[in-house]
């Protein structure tokens, strides 16, 4: 009898912790699917089952090709991001300058940001061709205003004090940009690295779909274009766990970058 | 004993006729009225009165950081601001300690010391690290220096950040209520520490704060502000002899000094 109570207390406690909850969840939302298409009979061309796509993964795995793919995508996910990193933070480091600039700047980054950027990648095809560039240049663009707000909000949030410190010791501007703006923004800015690694992603996956014969994303359109709908959730899984890695990528740079204190 | 006779052209501080106004749109409104006071080298002033009375204002104006709608501020005899800007070769004779002691949360306590030195480049790299941990041990916090900010208290932290000022050895220090945020015992220790700090140094020190106890027990004149329109009322001396003990709180005649304060402010707060 008095094991009992125990057991139910550690199983409740189990269940609350991270690792063992969101597994339980994942599990859950997959037989859930499996029984969803097994009870509704819903044909494979539509919904196949989690089986078969998890098998189509593996055979997406074991293909030289696939990898052939899934390194292309990598690769101008992160050229472009790269590119969003020094011109994002520059910008934010730009406009933190003066408040004056960021007014006179405001009007034209806001409507940079509501335009539908994806709607251009037909454009840069044409300016740029088949080849890697208007993925690199969309995987660019996306990004750039979350790492540009972060680099500015996190500037903008030093408190008062330290500028009055940094005036007492005579620093000059780039000093003070130097040892206290950016060492004290780095967290803001790695936050817009972490939301900006995603949307260069997403940037490339779509400028995948629009143009060229590589990527990810072009393999996507090409398995629904023949209605291999298994081999399309297969790569949606592929993207997904590419886009967690990248997502860690940035993550670990986090840790080694900005230190302790901050 | 500092010379009761001031020398303006020698005195570290003098304030002519210094008043603030700041512009809030239509309604102009004066933080300080025109004020005047000569500091004496070597002399330990503190600035005691309720907020809003200006003595923080004045603290800024004299720090650099504010500049004054009229009157002029003399460091040995130079005058501070010209044409709207700081002369910042004065502002090295000046050493800044606030409530919040504004250490890098990223550096470490010696690092945060070393940060004047590097921006100031007048020190070889190699002279620097030993000066830092010469300024902590001198504020009594010679074994934090490896720890980072919110590792230490806040007590600790506070004697870093007067270790920081102290660095590149300024003429005077200037401290807006540095022991504000502490617990009653941990700021009377460093009340301790600061009186014994001043008596090896003999740098002038000039010290904001709105409790009386601890203006009585530090300062050598106190300067009393009143609120509504910010001006100054009074300046107060204090006799007690030198070093003095924490048992001085006690006596008959501190409490007295303390009484006569407490109710000149009582009197002017509800005159206000």
């Amino acid at each position: 009898m008095t094991a009992a109570p125990d057991r139910k207390v550690s199983l409740w406690t189990a269940l609350r912790s991270p690792w063992v909850a969101t597994p339980c969840l994942l599990a859950l939302a997959v037989l859930g699917w499996d029984a969803f298409v097994a009870a509704r009979n819903v044909s494979p061309f539509i919904l196949p089952a989690p089986r078969p796509v998890l098998g189509e993964w593996i055979a997406l795995l074991r293909d030289a090709r696939a990898w052939g793919h899934t390194g292309m995508t990598a690769a101008a996910t992160i050229a472009g991001f790269l590119l969003a990193a020094v011109f994002g933070v520059s910008a934010g480091i730009l406009l933190s300058l003066s408040k004056t600039l960021e007014r006179i700047a405001k009007p034209f980054v806001v409507a940079f940001q509501v335009f539908p950027k994806v709607a251009l990648i037909p454009l840069f095809v044409v300016w740029m061709g088949f080849g890697p560039g208007p993925k690199v240049l969309t995987a660019a663009i996306l990004p750039f205003y979350p790492i540009m707000m972060n680099t500015l909000l996190g500037i903008r949030s030093v408190p008062d004090g330290f500028h009055d410190i940094m005036s007492s010791f005579d620093a000059t501007c780039l000093q003070r940009l130097r040892r206290l703006e950016i060492p004290y923004a780095l967290p803001f800015i790695f936050t817009g690295f972490e939301v900006g690694i995603v949307l260069a992603l997403v940037g490339t996956v779509v400028a995948e779909f629009v143009s060229g014969s590589s990527g990810l994303g072009y393999l996507l359109v090409s398995r629904i274009n023949s209605f291999e709908t298994a081999q399309m959730f297969a790569i949606v899984l592929h993207l997904c766990l590419l886009g967690l890695a990248l997502h860690a990528g940035v993550a670990l740079l986090r840790r080694l970058v900005v230190p302790r204190g901050a | 004993m500092p010379p009761t006779l001031a020398d303006p052209d020698h005195a570290p501080i003098v304030l002519e006729e210094v008043a603030k106004t700041f512009d809030a749109g239509q309604a102009a409104s004066s933080a300080l009225l025109p004020s005047s006071l000569t500091i004496r080298d070597g002399e330990f002033v503190v600035f005691l009165g309720p907020s809003g009375c200006g003595k923080t204002t004045l603290l800024r104006m004299i720090a650099g950081l504010l500049e004054p709608t009229s009157g002029r501020i003399l460091m040995s005899g130079q005058p501070l601001w010209e044409d709207g800007r700081c002369r910042k070769e004065l502002l090295r004779r000046l050493g800044l300690v606030f409530q919040d002691a504004c250490l890098f949360p990223w550096l470490t306590i010696e690092q945060n010391v070393l940060v004047p030195l590097s921006l100031r480049g007048h020190l070889p790299r190699r002279e620097r690290a030993p000066v830092a941990r010469a300024m902590l041990a001198l504020v009594g916090a010679a074994d934090i220096a490896a720890k980072l900010p919110h590792e230490i208290s806040g007590g600790m932290r506070q004697r870093a950040a007067i270790a920081r000022a102290l660095s590149y050895d300024p003429d005077i220090l200037l401290m807006d209520e540095p022991f504000g945020a502490l617990d009653a015992i941990s700021r009377e220790a460093l009340n301790l520490e600061l009186q014994a700090l001043w008596l090896r140094s003999r740098k002038t020190m000039l010290l904001v704060t709105h409790s009386i106890a601890e203006a009585v027990f530090l300062a050598d004149r106190i300067v009393l502000f009143t609120p509504g329109p910010g001006r100054i009322d009074r300046i107060v001396e204090v006799p007690f002899p030198r070093p003095r003990a924490p048992g001085l709180v006690f006596t008959q005649p501190f409490q007295d000094t303390v009484r006569g304060l407490h109710e000149r402010l009582s009197a002017l707060m509800e005159r206000a």
